[in-house]
């Protein structure tokens, strides 16, 4: 990996400035579909990416021919456009000064997927559909797939970064289908840890599943439509999750406020000025941090050499920070917070998210369930989408239930709420302790990148809301 | 050894012991350009080759792929996938790959001009730039992107098969104000009429339409969706055709095989071989050669679409479809309407939506989903644009929205890009009584 780098970065010598990111990662994996196992597989990807910036003009390229010919040829193609491009560049493009590192990132697993053989791998995903078939009611598709990664990488710049990080991935995506009659629910959900096979323990894969499936079953034969009238909302950790990722993680993304996604993935409402004001309750705490030892989103240095740190997007209510690369932080006049990350050696660096997760307030989930008078709990959903910008977003609860004095009552039917993003923030009065994460894949940029995040927060309460 | 010799050093071994072996290299070199606000924001450059390889072991289906082209690389993926296999369970329902050899057409999508165009892009970006501007258009962003392709294709059935295309592809959103874009969208196989100024024009002619959009009262409304949205929602229509998606639950073609699944104006094809197809090849995953294929055939779902394997399990024929786990559409083809572009707006009330994104399902069986309009939204009334709008959402069902449309127009244009996966060729569509929603605060 160094020699190629050392060469890569030769070649860019005469650029203002140039990096070298190479990986070399291995995934095994096995799907199973209604107890038949579909396939198997395992994989092994090696390439580069460079990045220069040349007289304000900034270009990637990315290469697993990594003979140098094959090197030489794909830089100076990449030197060569980036040149021409100059024609159609006013505003030469910067980087905020940052202080660079040298050092050796290695996480290891505590169960190294060598650890667990293939047949026990299988037999796994097996137990757990026997699990579900068992069950007293039908559930007549079942999608259960598991994949286990390592990941090795070294990031070298002109200015003397020098990062390498090695570890491991462990993933997991179910996908039930329950039916009665001829009805049916369906809820999927994935896991993602950077970490090894200790994190199948963690999950409690088995019942977590039948649990669901219970409770999806239990929906589509006792569910009542939503009540029409304005409502309390409590929403738990999954759907909080969702709606931190979209509605402030999104939207706090520098490079949309400044215009650079708006042709695909969107601008945001939130404009450069907007810094320090009132977006919801003074209880709303909401949070970015790519540190959390074995969390989906992990890293200590993002793809730009810089160190990653927490960041605090909403502080007391306000717009507080956003995330920001070097190239955005030096637009807005200030340090990058490490929020440049790219999925693979074929993609270049942009600002994304890591761990986004609303901060815990000082009730008890019970608590906040116990003092609704009249509500609608929503625990976990299917659909969800939001604008563009940001603003109008719709979540469509999958196990939800009636609340009546304090007390969770019958479930209802596909609770769909849509509402502003200010709207959202300001209704909530009640936040619990009970923070829990999700794994997400988050998609942006042209060429897509779907990136592994995670997203969560504890139980809240949104008063006054209406649901469709 | 070069990248074929290894390809076919792999193929021997593995067929020694695999009942069947696919090996497919493919080479792509791709460039996108990317500009934001009217400036180049970057350049980019691709170069990839892979080496895949799939295997049938005594019914244990293994995938994978080769890491360095070199013998030492390939004699660990031949042990490590016998191995492997030996360690896996059999897929009970599988039924092998296509006996070959097969003749191909000789059709191809294959451009020089697009192959050598290099640092000449900068003046198509140019050229659709400044026609965004000329219409009235402040700013705007998007791509250009063009690549070369080849591909290989070996099986231990006798398949040894080449195929090449070129791509182009442009997308522009052009913006008047924060509230006001205008989207485009420009796809080809060849250079030749290749018109990204047109693209920049329409882009910013819909964002000056767009200027002061206002919000909507929730309700049912006719709709015109220009073809790119269109697209979008045929694409899912082509995904849920897959027997994967209808087996695993990510299809509401579900049992309903011979059932009215859209209205009896629509006639939807999957076609491979389509002239200018970005997903033409001229032969899908296994080597059967492409073909055409009424998956929906006047509103009656026909078929769905099928690899070797999954069709001898359902007792049918394949579609020329593989992927290999599941099969896949190459070409959405919408047979053309009746209704002229020109006419299409004669005596319309209702709304137009010129692009949609973020198309999520609350249950794939039922097909209840809703997607968001976005860029010009038009409320039009008696044939005219009566007000921009803004902030809608189309809330309803898939099955539904097929069934109510009430034509589309003859004229038709290619679309692909970031909601449109597999291109697809269709005209606008005019839809009656979609359900139309909105925040509530």
């Amino acid at each position: 990996m160094e020699d190629i780098a050392e060469y890569a970065m030769k070649l860019c010598r005469e650029c203002d400035y140039a990096e070298v990111r190479v990986e070399k990662s291995t995934d095994e994996g096995f799907l199973l579909k209604n107890s038949v196992l579909d396939l198997a597989s395992f994989d092994q990807a090696e390439g580069m990416a460079v990045r220069v910036l040349d007289k304000g003009s900034l270009s990637f390229v990315s290469t697993n021919r990594l003979e140098k010919d094959d090197v030489k040829k794909a830089v100076e193609k990449a030197i060569k456009i980036a040149r021409a491009s100059r024609k159609l560049i006013k505003e030469p493009i910067e980087f905020s000064e940052e202080k660079m590192f040298e050092d050796n990132i290695l996480v290891k697993a505590k169960k190294s997927n060598e650890s667990m053989s293939h047949e026990d791998k299988i037999a796994f995903l097996k137990r757990i559909d026997r699990a579900i078939i068992n069950l007293p009611f039908k559930v007549p598709m079942r999608q259960l797939s598991f994949s286990a990664s390592h990941e090795k990488k070294l990031f070298v710049n002109s200015e003397g970064a020098n990062i390498k990080a090695e570890f491991p991935r462990t993933s997991f995506l179910w996908f039930i289908t329950v039916a009665e009659k001829q009805k049916t629910k369906q809820k999927y959900l994935s896991y993602n840890l950077t970490k090894g096979l200790e994190a199948l323990d963690e999950w409690k894969l088995d019942s977590t599943i039948v649990e669901q499936a219970k409770a999806l079953h239990n929906n589509l034969v006792n569910g009542i439509k939503p009540p029409k009238e304005e409502i309390d909302l409590v929403l738990g950790p999954e759907v909080v999750g969702i709606t931190v990722h979209e509605s402030t993680g999104h939207p706090y993304e520098a490079d949309r406020i400044l215009g650079r996604e708006a042709a695909q993935a969107g601008e945001s409402f939130v404009t450069r000025d907007m810094l320090k004001t009132k977006i919801g309750a003074e209880i709303v705490n909401v949070s970015e941090d790519p540190t959390l030892e074995g969390s989906s989103g992990f890293y200590l240095y993002d793809d730009e050499g810089v160190k990653a740190r927490k960041r605090q997007l909403i502080k007391n209510g306000n717009i507080n920070e956003f995330l920001n690369n070097r190239q955005t932080a030096k637009t807005l006049g200030i340090k990058s917070n490490a929020s440049a990350r790219a999925v693979s050696f074929q993609r270049e660096p942009i600002v994304r998210m890591a761990n986004t997760f609303m901060e815990p307030g000082d009730w008890e989930k019970d608590e906040i369930i116990q003092e609704t008078k009249k509500g609608i709990y929503i625990k976990n959903f299917m659909e969800w989408n939001i604008d563009d910008k940001r603003y109008n977003q719709k979540y469509v609860g999958a196990e939800a239930y009636l609340i009546k004095n304090g007390e969770i009552c019958e479930p209802v039917v596909n609770p769909a709420i849509e509402v502003t993003t200010p709207a959202f923030y300001s209704a909530i009065n009640a936040i619990a302790k009970d923070v829990e994460l999700f794994a997400g894949t988050c998609g942006k940029g042209e060429p897509m990148q779907g990136i592994p995040v995670s997203m969560g927060g504890p139980t809240i309460r949104l008063s006054g809301l209406r649901v469709r | 050894m070069n990248p074929e010799e290894i390809a076919r050093y792999i193929l021997r071994q593995l067929s020694k012991k695999a009942e069947d072996v696919i090996v497919n290299i493919d080479n792509t070199d791709k460039t996108q350009i990317k500009f934001v606000n009217n400036e180049i924001a970057a350049s980019q450059t691709w170069q990839d080759t892979s080496l895949h390889v799939f295997m049938n072991y005594r019914k244990r289906l293994i995938s994978t792929s080769l890491e360095k082209m070199n013998p030492a690389s390939a004699n660990t993926l031949v042990t490590k996938m016998i191995k492997f296999a030996e360690s896996s369970e059999p897929k009970s329902d599988y039924f092998g790959i296509a006996n070959g050899p097969f003749k191909y057409s000789k059709l191809e999508n294959y451009d020089t001009k697009i192959e050598n165009l290099s640092d000449k892009s900068i003046d198509i970006v140019r050229a659709g730039i400044n026609g965004a501007l000329e219409e009235g258009a402040k700013r705007c962003a998007g791509v250009l992107e063009f690549s070369n392709s080849s591909t290989h294709l070996l099986t231990s059935k006798g398949v040894d098969a080449k195929d090449r295309q070129t791509e182009i592809y442009f997308s522009i959103r052009a913006f008047l104000e924060k509230d006001a874009s205008g989207y485009s969208n420009l796809v080809s196989t060849k250079l030749t009429n290749f018109n990204a100024a047109k693209a920049g024009r329409e882009a910013g002619e819909i964002a000056v339409l767009a200027k002061n959009p206002v919000k909507l009262k929730p309700g049912k409304y006719h709709l015109i969706i220009d073809p790119y949205p269109f697209a979008s929602l045929l694409d899912y229509f082509g995904s849920a055709s897959s027997i994967y998606s209808v087996e695993s639950g990510w299809s509401f073609f579900a049992n309903m095989l011979g059932k009215q699944v859209a209205a009896p104006s629509v006639t939807i094809y999957d076609d491979g071989t389509l002239a200018d197809g970005l997903g033409t090849a001229k032969f899908d995953a296994e080597g059967v050669p492409s073909m055409k294929t009424a998956i929906i055939n006047k509103g009656i779902l026909k078929t769905y679409l099928h690899n070797t394997s999954t069709a001898k399990k359902y007792n049918t024929k394949t579609t020329a479809s593989a992927g290999l786990l599941s099969p896949e559409p190459s070409n959405i083809v919408l047979a053309p309407g009746k209704l002229k572009q020109e006419k299409l707006y004669n005596g319309f009330t209702g709304l137009r939506v010129s692009n949609i994104w973020y198309t999520r399902f609350q249950n794939y069986l039922t097909g209840d989903f809703s997607t968001i309009p976005r860029d010009g939204i038009f409320l039009i009334k008696d044939g005219e644009i009566k007000q921009s709008v803004k902030d809608i959402r189309i809330s309803d069902n898939m099955i539904n929205l097929f069934k109510s449309i009430k034509g589309t127009t003859k004229e038709q244009k290619q679309s692909s890009g970031w909601e449109v996966e597999t291109p697809v060729l269709c005209g606008s569509a005019l839809l009656k009584g979609i359900n139309i929603t909105a925040s509530v605060k």
